[in-house]
This record gives structure tokens, C-alpha cells and sequence, in this order.
């Protein structure tokens, strides 16, 4: 192994005893042929370990665990209030629960396009009334046709060859 | 930090406060001292400690003893203080430089050295700060809190790897910073 591995291993498993058994004695092998390495090393224990080890427990105080009780105690009332239980359910439906709102969104978009659908076939009475009724016209003002032919849908070629 | 019982937890997740206490009074002191570490303001981390805790007592019936109760709790307290260190830094900063001015105003002829051997608290603190937010966390929950890689990468939602490269970029720039001089209490 290299210097420059060795010393990426250094800097963090080495140090943090993250390391494997067989690897720590590869690197201690070459800590002892290596004054680079070595140098390297009590720089990383000295500028990154050293320094949190003598680091003080900070102190947490007092005040912050009334500000926490009361904190929970006002959050409890609140809970009870017939105003926070509307705002609650409301949220519950336009915020704090999306797929919800999205499911509503979607069946109702899916009832609206049923719906856009359905229309043309409702008014298809009406569109063959309106056929019937302009073939009856153009039979009247072709008085060569027959009445029959034209009632039956038939035509005067088929006729004609038939 | 001490082991808490199972009882004790499932007590405060039906919303007992003798036991929701008993949680805090064995894990406020990390709790607090990784948030002071991470923003480096006592009022911040009074206010990050106390939004960590509101967290807690809100989700421990959601809390399913799948992870160490322990590394739950580092994961919120990661969070909310990276959040809120981020959000508060202008300000902080601000503060900082002022309160570094206003201390140092009357010790004009300390040396290097002396600053360097009698505050070492201080130093320490413009070491964290020195650092990126995610590589000071790392730093923190590894050298001050104790926690192995998985324990760290599991508090972080991310994978040791990124939890070995954080740690490496955070030690090299501490020794930059050593050779550039940068281990004082400069503004």
C-alpha cells in the first residue's frame, strides 16, 4: 500500500477504530518503515482528536424544561377547544393530508369527463329526427323519386339492376 | 447516556410527564450539548433542546424500537439543530463577532500562544464553527458523543461512506486551518 492510502485510512478508520484487525497491522507495518506517515499521523491525533477529548458537557438549564412542561400544557388545552378541533379537521383535509385532496380532485374530475362524454349520445334522438326529417324533404322536392324507394332507403340504381 | 426502560418510553407515549421527565433529565445534556456544539449560541441551543424535546413527546407513539432509542433521538436532535443553526447563522454570526470584539478589546496584549493555551474552549468553538454544518455534525457525534460510523450514518439518514468522506474533509480542513494559524480567537 501507498503512502496516500495509508494515510486515507489513517485519518479516518485508523483513528476511529472502524478498522479491520488484518488492515491495522498492514498500516502499523508501514507506520514503523514510514517517518512521513508517522508525522502524518500524530498531526491528525493532535489537530482532531486531542481537541474534543478535553471538550466540557455543556449544561442544559433549568428553565428549559419549564418552558417545555408548559409548552406541552398549553398545547393540550388548546387541543380541547371546539375552534381547535374545527381548524384541526380542516387542516386535516386541505393541508396536513394530501392524498385526500387528490382523491377527491380525481373522482371529481372522472365524474365531470363521464359527464362531457354522455352529452353527445343524449342528444342523438334529436340529430336523427333532424335526418329523417331532411330526407322526407328531399324525397318531396325530387317528384321523380318514388315515395316508396326513399321510405325504404333503397336506391333507383339498385332497383334499376335488380 | 444511561439506558432508558421500555416501560419508562411506552409510559410517555401515553403521555405520562413523570416518565416524558425521566427521558429528559437522562438525555437533555446531549441533546444540548450537540445543539451548543452545532450552532455555537447558548440561547440557540436552549431553543433547539426545547423544539428536540417537543418532537420527541409528539412522536414516541409513532416510536417503534426498530433503531436504539438512543440514536432515535440523535437523528431529531441532527436535524433540528442543522436546521436551525442554518437558519439563525446571519444572525449568530453577527453576535459572535461582536462579543468576540467587545471581550478581546481588553486583553490587547495577550500572545498567540496564551490565547491558544487558556481558551481552549474557545478554540474549540471556532473550530466547529470553522467547519461545514453537515461536516460539524459528523465531527461532533463522532469525537464529542462517541458514536461509531453506523451509529452516525443512521442518525444522519445517509450511508458510512459519506459518513467516513465528511469526517476526512472535516480533519483536513482542521489541519489547514492549524497551519494557516486559524486556531485563535480571530473574527
Amino acid at each position: 500500500m501507498n503512502c496516500e492510502k495509508i494515510r486515507n485510512i489513517l485519518i479516518t478508520d485508523y483513528v476511529d477504530e472502524e478498522i479491520e484487525p488484518d488492515l491495522k497491522t498492514s498500516v502499523e507495518n508501514h507506520l514503523a518503515k514510514c517517518q512521513g506517515c508517522r508525522d502524518f499521523k500524530n498531526e491528525v491525533l493532535i489537530n482532531t482528536i486531542d481537541p474534543f477529548r478535553k471538550a466540557e458537557k455543556a449544561c442544559v438549564p433549568e428553565a428549559v424544561w419549564e418552558r417545555i412542561k408548559k409548552t406541552i400544557v398549553q398545547e393540550k388545552e388548546e387541543k380541547r377547544s371546539p375552534v381547535f378541533s374545527l381548524k384541526e379537521k380542516l387542516d386535516f383535509f386541505f393541508g396536513s393530508r394530501k392524498p385526500v385532496l387528490a382523491l377527491t380532485s380525481a373522482l371529481a374530475i372522472i365524474i365531470i369527463a363521464l359527464g362531457i362524454i354522455r352529452i353527445p349520445q343524449r342528444n342523438q334522438p334529436k340529430v336523427s329526427a333532424y335526418i329523417d326529417d331532411q330526407i322526407t324533404n328531399y324525397c318531396v322536392l325530387e317528384p321523380n323519386s318514388e315515395a316508396e324507394s326513399c321510405a325504404e332507403f333503397g336506391t333507383l340504381i339498385e332497383e334499376y339492376f335488380l | 447516556m444511561q439506558d432508558i426502560p421500555i416501560e419508562t418510553i411506552k409510559l410517555a407515549a401515553k403521555e405520562n410527564m413523570e416518565a416524558f421527565e425521566k427521558i429528559y433529565k437522562i438525555s437533555s445534556g446531549f441533546v444540548y450539548s450537540i445543539a451548543y456544539r452545532i450552532s455555537g449560541n447558548k440561547d440557540v441551543a436552549q431553543d433547539i433542546t426545547q423544539e428536540v424535546f417537543l418532537k420527541i413527546y409528539k412522536n414516541l407513539k409513532k416510536f417503534q424500537f426498530r433503531s436504539s432509542f438512543k440514536t432515535w433521538i440523535y437523528r431529531i436532535t441532527a436535524n433540528t439543530a442543522i436546521n436551525a443553526s442554518k437558519k439563525y447563522s446571519k444572525t449568530i454570526q453577527k453576535r459572535v463577532d461582536f462579543d468576540e470584539a467587545a471581550k478581546f478589546k481588553a486583553a490587547p496584549d495577550l500572545t498567540l500562544r496564551e490565547i491558544y493555551k487558556n481558551d481552549s474552549k474557545q478554540i474549540l468553538k471556532n473550530l466547529l464553527q470553522k467547519l461545514k454544518p453537515n461536516q460539524r455534525v459528523c465531527i461532533i457525534l463522532r469525537e464529542i458523543e462517541g458514536l461509531n460510523y453506523k451509529e452516525i450514518a443512521w442518525a444522519l439518514k445517509t450511508n458510512i461512506n459519506t459518513v467516513r468522506s465528511r469526517l476526512k474533509r472535516a480533519r483536513v480542513a482542521l489541519i489547514d486551518l492549524r497551519k494557516n494559524g486559524v486556531m485563535t480567537n480571530e473574527l
